[in-house]
């Protein structure tokens, strides 16, 4: 596309205001096109700050995956932060961070002023919802079968994994319990007990 | 008072949600669905089935979802706000010092056991929401290995949703379809049952 080459050529001395506002406004458009979970964006992002505007590093957001996935956060919002933070510093991220959020908060906001007044009660959107909810099992089964192989690789993992069940379904704690306990286990198990940490399922998925 | 509730409660969401936010689901039904009743199980599988398939990412359209039936506009700005902030100060703080948290030995043995733990927390978010699809309520692992005496639900399987429910496993693994084409076909199909089956069957 031709205006893609112009906004290349001026990119390299953008001033500051309208490289913060590019930050909102591509994520702003990345939020609104793209429908459902995080992945999508992360391709997408790639996209634009790499191809459209050389402020990122080929392949970067996708080799930042492990960091974006660590840190407690949805997808969607860690990518904007992560290269908000990496163009513009912390304003930058607040600023990529508004854009990825905001289309959902208009459209959400208007759908739910209006919710009371749909025909939810209404035995074929009753049925629609439970079609959706059924799909949604369905989505929730393949991630669980796709985050096992990286999350679950010797057998104190799978008693953490298996405890956790029993823990929610069984007795219902409550997951921030669970989570903290977490917490402490790895260091006390890694560095008190078995003294090496277990090589990180993405560092050798990047080795190959 | 609620709104202030709302806001640190999804503060405390965002502070957990691991793995990018997969595990959240178990957060919401634990805490809004069965310690605070702000809603059923089946209305929070509806806001997120909305979430779903509209436009934006599903955490951010979820959240601010269920902070506005709480808060009103209010409510979903500041849930939507609390669920954020802890991400952006981390996140910040993980790109500044990227080397050294990359290669922490504390980081890494961190993830050692939040990885499995966030992945039992998807696994019971699952059962949860097979509970209200392809089976007729909420599967009754208490009751089957005897930690509760009586049972008072309806538990089983609910035929006519599971060709639906194979069909869009089958549909997201071979990645034949994306994820909304196979919300849309499920929300087609499910509504065509319903039309079959006439309004006694809901």
């Amino acid at each position: 596309m031709p205006d893609n080459n112009e906004i290349n050529a001026d990119s390299q001395n953008v001033s500051k205001a309208r490289m913060l506002w590019l930050l909102f406004w591509e994520f702003f458009k990345i939020a609104s096109f793209v429908v459902g979970g995080g992945f999508a964006i992360l391709i997408v992002a790639e996209d634009v700050f790499v191809k459209k505007y050389h402020w990122l590093r080929d392949g970067e957001l996708s080799d930042m995956l492990a960091l974006i996935q660590t840190v407690p956060g949805l997808t969607a919002g860690n990518i904007a932060i992560y290269t908000g933070y990496r163009i513009a510093g912390t304003a930058g991220a607040l600023l990529a961070l508004t854009g990825v959020a905001m289309p959902s908060f208009i459209v959400i906001t208007a759908i739910a002023a209006g919710f009371s007044a749909l025909p939810l009660d209404h035995y074929i959107v009753q049925g629609a919802f439970t079609g959706v909810r059924t799909a949604m099992a369905g989505l929730m089964l393949v991630a669980l079968v796709q985050l096992w192989k990286s999350s679950l690789r010797d057998p104190l993992q799978y008693a953490v994994f298996i405890a956790g069940i029993i823990a929610v379904s069984l007795f219902h704690l409550n997951p921030g319990w669970l989570i903290g306990t977490a917490l402490i286990l790895g260091p006390v198990w890694c560095m008190a007990i078995l003294r090496r940490i277990p090589k990180a399922a993405e560092e050798e998925e990047a080795q190959k | 008072m609620n709104l202030i509730v709302i806001f640190f409660l999804f503060a405390y969401f965002g502070c957990l949600c691991l793995s990018g936010g997969s595990s959240l689901l178990q957060f919401y039904i634990d805490e809004l669905v069965v310690a605070r009743q702000w809603m059923t199980l089946e209305g929070l599988g509806n806001l997120m089935a909305i979430s779903q398939v509209t436009p934006g990412p599903i955490g951010v359209n979820l959240a601010t979802f269920l902070g506005y039936t709480q808060g009103g506009f209010w409510g979903g700005l500041l849930a939507t706000v609390g669920l954020l902030t802890p991400s952006y100060i981390l996140m910040s703080l993980a790109v500044k010092s990227y080397t050294k948290w990359h290669d922490s030995r504390f980081v890494r043995s961190l993830m050692y056991t939040l990885k499995p733990m966030t992945l039992a927390l998807v696994a019971t978010a699952l059962f949860a929401a097979l509970g209200m699809s392809v089976f007729t309520d909420q599967i009754p692992f208490d009751y089957w290995t005897g930690m509760v005496e009586k049972y008072e639900g309806n538990f089983g399987i609910c035929w006519e949703m599971t060709p639906l429910f194979i069909f869009a496993i089958v549909a997201l693994w071979k990645k034949k379809l994306s994820i909304m084409s196979v919300i849309f076909i499920s929300a087609g199909i499910g509504a065509a049952i319903a039309a079959v089956m006439g309004p006694a069957s809901a």
